[in-house]
């Protein structure tokens, strides 16, 4: 009931109540239990679409940012993918002498850092807008950005130009040419909007808005 | 004109109220399956309610808890004049389209 409980939250407060008690009324299945509220959480997404505003989300918002968080996700994860590589596959203890090592590696994390820290602010940012714009639709916003952020990767030039600088040596690993990006991506990107979104949503719920 | 699943669910509210029996969701959907020997999605009942909610044809209200339902509250159905009179047409409409037909 875990999954029908958690799905179950995008549904209106009290309808929300009242379905979960017909469930539990009914002794239904963990799995009928999960179908009924899936479909009634699907009906009642698709609904909103009969407006205009979740187009204009999906054009003015999901669809813009979207593809632009994507690139710069990509673009951060290849120049973060070349310091890791200078670091971590070219490590020697020689290194540990040298002041010019250390000079490198501290600015090289500061700017990892600082590009980091604005990629995910700037992905917290977004999930909040698309979880402002409407507590209804927010489920559905969530899945279709997540769409657009894997679809973005397919984009012809998203690809960052990092890889092709005599770099190709870094991105012949495939940690570096997939593992690395997906998790920037994850970590940086999809779970900060989430946060943003959920955070959104919770004032929503707290305002007590229906919108 | 109502649909089929609309007109059923109007009867069955009606119906639970003449037995003196409260109608809200789960109520409603069992007698519509009893009645049909059809399962219904809880999808298809809330998004028809709240149709029929715009329409004026029924009235809803948030009832009280019970320990059976996990102490969550049942969305109460009651149906309206204009309900009775809207099942009254299509039943009506369905009787006389049926005459003199035998399906059997």
């Amino acid at each position: 009931m875990g999954m029908t409980d958690a799905l179950s939250h995008a549904l209106d407060p009290e309808e929300r109540e009242a379905v979960l008690g017909d469930i539990a009324e009914s002794g239904a299945t963990a799995n009928h239990a999960f179908r009924d509220v899936l479909g009634l959480v699907v009906r009642r997404q698709t609904a909103l679409w009969k407006s205009a505003w979740p187009w204009l989300t999906l054009a003015g918002l999901i669809i813009p940012f979207g593809l632009l968080l994507s690139l710069i996700s990509r673009r951060t994860a290849d120049g973060s993918a070349i310091c890791l590589w200078l670091y971590a596959n070219n490590w020697d203890p020689a290194f540990l002498a040298s002041s010019l090592y250390w000079h490198d590696l501290a600015r090289h994390t500061a700017d990892t850092f600082l590009s980091f820290m604005s990629l995910s602010c700037f992905s917290w940012i977004t999930g909040f807008a698309l979880g402002t714009v409407s507590r209804k639709a927010t489920p559905m916003n969530a899945v279709l950005f997540c769409l657009v952020l894997i679809l973005g990767e397919f984009v012809p030039g998203v690809v960052g130009a990092a890889r092709n600088y005599g770099n190709s040596v870094v991105f012949a690993l495939i940690f570096y040419r997939v593992v690395w990006p997906l998790m920037v991506q994850s970590i940086l990107v999809f779970l900060p909007a989430l946060a943003g979104m959920r955070h959104a949503w919770r004032r929503h719920r707290r305002e007590g808005k229906r919108v | 004109m109502l649909g089929e699943f609309e007109y059923m669910l109007l009867n069955a509210a009606t119906r639970l109220g003449h037995a003196g029996e409260e109608a809200y969701g789960a109520a409603i959907r069992l007698q519509i399956e009893e009645a049909t020997g059809r399962r219904y999605s809880l999808g298809a009942l809330y998004t028809t309610l709240d149709r029929l909610v715009a329409q004026g044809l029924v009235e809803t209200w948030m009832g009280e808890a019970t320990p059976q339902r996990g102490g969550r509250p049942k969305r109460m159905v009651r149906v309206t004049a204009k309900g009775v009179q809207a099942a009254g047409e299509f039943y009506n409409a369905v009787t006389r389209i049926s005459r003199g037909m035998s399906w059997a």
